[in-house]
C-alpha cells in the first residue's frame, strides 16, 4: 500500500489548487474542469471496484448511463422536482450495479470482464431501439438546471468530487476494505474465516453504484443533455479505465489525477480532431505496459 | 413456407460468414490463451482496406482483397510484437492481472485503430463491389450470386483450414500448444516460431474474412465493437478454444440472428447474441463444447 500520509497531501494538494480555479483561468476552462470533477468520480468509484475487490469492470457506464438516462427521462417526462429525479437516477443505477453482483460471485475475472462489456453493448443497443423515448444516437435534450451561475456549478462539482474522494477513501481503508481485498485475493480463505463475500460484494458494488450513478445524475442536470457518447460508449469506458490506470490504481486519489490528466490533455490536444482520441489511447496504452502502478507511483514511491 | 426457405437460406448464408470471421479468435484464444479484444478491429481493418485499394486504384477485386489481408497479417504482428508479448514478459505486471492487462490493452488498440480509422476514412460504411454479379432465383427468392459465392468460398477457407491443422506439421504444432506449451517445449519446438506462425495464420484468416464482411453486408470502424461481441458470443457458446465449437456455435447465433430479423424485426437482430453470451458465462461457461 502507498503511504497514506502521502496520498492525503497529494488529495489536499489537488483540491486546494482547483479551488481557486474560477479565480485564475478562462471561463471556458472553468467549464472543463467542472465536467473533469464529475469524470474523476466515475474514475473513483470504478477504482473502488477494481483496485479493492478486483472486480475486473468493463461496464461502469452501464451504471453510469442508466443513472444518467433515468435521471434525464424522469426530467423530461415527469413533472417531478430535480432532486427527486436525481434521487431517482441514482437508485436505478445502484439496481444496474446489484444486478452485475450475480455474475461477479460466480465468475473469475475476465469472464466476469465480458458479462459487464456485454451490459454495456446492451444498453446500447436498447436505447437505440427506444429511440422514440431516449433520442438514439442523438441523444436528448432536458428542461432542467441547478443554477446557470458557472461558479456556483463548478464549486457544487468541486464539492462532490472532494466528497467522494473522502468517502471513498474511508471506505477503502476501513475494515470493509481490508475484508473487500481479503476476498478477491483468496475467496476460500476469506469465507472460511466466516465472512460473508456475498454480503460485502452487494455492498462494494452498490456504493461503487451509487457514487457513478450521482455523478452521472449530476452530470445530465449540469449539462441539460444526455447522449450515448458522453456516458454510455465504450470510449467513455477506456477513458475511465485510462484514468484509473495512468492515476495509479487501489489509490483513489491517483485517479482523480488520472482524470484531470486525461480531461484537460484531450482540450489540450482538440486541434487534432478525432485523432486527439487516438493519441489519449496511445498514450493510455503506454502507461499500461511501462508503468503500471500509474504517474501517482512518481510522486508517492514504489508499492 | 417461402419465410422457411427464406430464413434457411439467409441463415447459411450468413452463419457460413461468421464462422470464418470467428475461428481467428478462437484459434488465437486456444493457442496463445489470449482474449483479443481488438479482433472486431482487425475485420474492419481487412475490410476497408480491401474497398481502399478496389475503389481507389482500380485494381481487380481478387488484388484488392490481397492487399486487404497483406495490412491485416502486418496489424495483427503489430499486436502481438507491441502489445501481447511484451505483456507477457513484463516483470512490472503481477502474473495474477496480465490477463486482465491483455483485456485492457487489446480494448485500447481496437480503439486506437477505430480512431486512426475513422480519421483517414471517416465513419461511413463502406460496401465493396460484389465478386460476381446476377441473380439466382431459389424456391421463388432472388438470391445473389455474390452471396452464394461468398458463402461457398467460407466452406472452402473452413475445410482447408481443417486440413491444415490436422494435416501439416505447422497446423499440427498450432494443434499440440493449444494443448500444452509445456509438452512442446518439452519436444524441443521453438514457442516464439509457434506464436510467429499463429499471428500470421491468424491475420490471414481475419483479413480473408474482412474481405468478404466488406462485400456482403459492408463495415464501418464503429462496427469494430459490435463485431468483438458477435465474435465473443459465438466462440464463448461454442466453447472458447475450441473451433469446431465455434464453427457449430456460429451456425446456430447466426440462425437465430436471421430468425430475429426475419419474425420479430431487423432493429433486435444484435440483441439475441448478448443474452445467450451471458446466459452461458453465467450457467455453462464452459460452453456447448468446451474444454478448458
Amino acid at each position: 500500500m502507498l503511504g497514506k500520509s502521502k496520498l492525503i497531501i497529494v488529495f489536499i494538494a489537488i483540491f486546494l489548487i482547483t479551488g481557486v480555479a474560477p479565480w485564475v483561468v478562462s471561463p471556458y476552462i472553468v467549464g472543463v474542469i467542472t465536467m473533469a470533477f464529475y469524470f474523476s468520480v466515475f474514475v473513483m468509484s470504478w477504482d473502488l471496484l477494481f483496485g479493492y475487490s478486483g472486480e475486473v469492470n468493463f461496464g461502469p457506464t452501464f451504471q453510469i448511463g442508466t443513472g444518467a438516462y433515468v435521471t434525464a427521462l424522469l426530467n423530461l417526462n415527469t413533472s417531478l422536482p430535480i432532486g427527486i429525479c436525481i434521487i431517482g437516477g441514482t437508485v436505478a443505477s445502484i439496481i444496474a450495479g446489484l444486478v452485475l453482483v450475480a455474475p461477479a460471485l460466480r465468475l473469475r475475472g475476465p469472464y466476469f470482464g465480458l458479462i459487464t462489456l456485454v451490459s454495456v453493448f446492451l444498453l446500447g443497443e436498447m436505447i437505440t431501439i427506444f429511440a422514440q423515448y431516449t433520442g438514439g444516437e442523438i441523444g436528448i435534450s432536458i428542461p432542467a438546471i441547478i443554477t446557470t451561475n458557472q461558479i456556483t456549478n463548478f464549486y457544487l462539482a468541486w464539492g462532490f468530487s472532494a466528497i467522494s474522494a473522502i468517502a471513498m477513501t474511508i471506505i477503502a481503508n476501513s475494515p470493509l476494505g481490508l475484508i473487500l481485498q481479503a476476498s478477491a485475493q483468496d475467496p476460500q480463505e476469506a469465507e472460511s474465516l466466516k465472512f460473508n463475500i456475498t454480503k460485502y460484494k452487494i455492498l462494494a458494488f452498490s456504493v461503487s453504484a451509487l457514487f457513478s450513478g450521482l455523478s452521472g445524475a449530476l452530470l445530465v442536470i449540469y449539462l441539460g443533455t444526455v447522449s450515448v457518447s458522453l456516458v454510455v460508449s465504450i470510449a467513455v469506458v477506456l477513458q475511465i479505465i485510462i484514468s484509473a490506470i495512468i492515476g495509479g490504481r487501489r489509490t483513489i486519489i491517483g485517479p482523480v489525477l488520472g482524470a484531470f490528466f486525461i480531461i484537460l490533455l484531450r482540450q489540450w490536444l482538440q486541434p487534432l480532431e478525432q485523432l486527439s482520441y487516438a493519441v489519449v489511447s496511445i498514450l493510455g496504452l503506454i502507461v499500461l505496459m511501462l508503468l503500471p502502478d500509474g504517474l501517482i507511483s512518481i510522486f508517492v514511491g514504489k508499492r | 413456407m417461402n419465410l422457411f426457405w427464406q430464413i434457411l437460406i439467409d441463415g447459411f448464408i450468413i452463419s457460413s460468414i461468421y464462422a470464418v470471421g470467428v475461428v481467428g479468435f478462437s484459434l488465437v484464444f486456444g493457442t496463445a490463451g489470449v482474449l483479443n479484444l481488438s479482433h472486431g478491429a482487425l475485420l474492419v481493418v481487412s475490410a476497408i482496406f480491401f474497398w481502399f485499394f478496389v475503389s481507389n486504384f482500380h485494381i481487380p477485386l481478387v488484388l484488392g482483397m490481397a492487399g486487404g489481408i497483406i495490412i491485416s497479417v502486418i496489424v495483427s504482428y503489430l499486436l502481438f510484437i507491441i502489445v501481447i508479448n511484451p505483456i507477457d514478459k513484463s516483470k512490472k505486471i503481477p502474473q495474477d492481472e496480465k490477463e486482465v492487462f491483455v483485456l485492457t490493452a487489446t480494448l485500447l488498440w481496437s480503439m486506437i485503430i477505430e480512431e486512426i480509422l475513422i480519421y483517414f476514412f471517416s465513419s461511413n460504411p463502406v460496401v465493396a463491389p460484389p465478386f460476381v454479379k446476377g441473380v439466382l432465383k431459389i424456391f421463388n427468392m432472388n438470391i445473389t450470386c455474390n452471396e452464394i459465392l461468398l458463402s461457398l468460398s467460407s466452406i472452402v477457407i473452413l475445410i482447408l483450414l481443417w486440413l491444415f491443422i490436422n494435416k501439416t506439421r505447422t497446423g499440427k504444432i498450432l494443434l499440440a500448444a493449444s494443448m500444452s506449451h509445456d509438452g512442446l517445449a518439452i519436444s524441443g519446438i521453438d514457442l516464439k516460431k509457434v506464436y510467429i506462425t499463429l499471428w500470421g495464420v491468424y491475420g490471414i484468416l481475419t483479413g480473408v474474412s474482412g474481405a468478404l464482411l466488406a462485400s456482403f453486408l459492408g463495415a464501418s470502424p464503429s462496427s469494430a465493437g459490435p463485431l468483438t461481441g458477435l465474435a465473443f458470443s459465438v466462440v464463448v457458446l461454442g466453447g472458447l478454444g475450441n473451433i469446431t465449437g465455434s464453427i457449430i456455435a456460429a451456425f446456430l447465433i447466426g440462425y437465430i440472428q436471421t430468425m430475429t430479423a426475419y419474425l420479430i424485426s431487423p432493429a433486435y437482430t444484435p440483441i439475441p447474441a448478448y443474452v445467450i453470451l451471458i446466459l452461458i458465462l453465467m450457467f455453462k461457461p464452459k460452453g456447448l463444447f468446451g474444454r478448458f
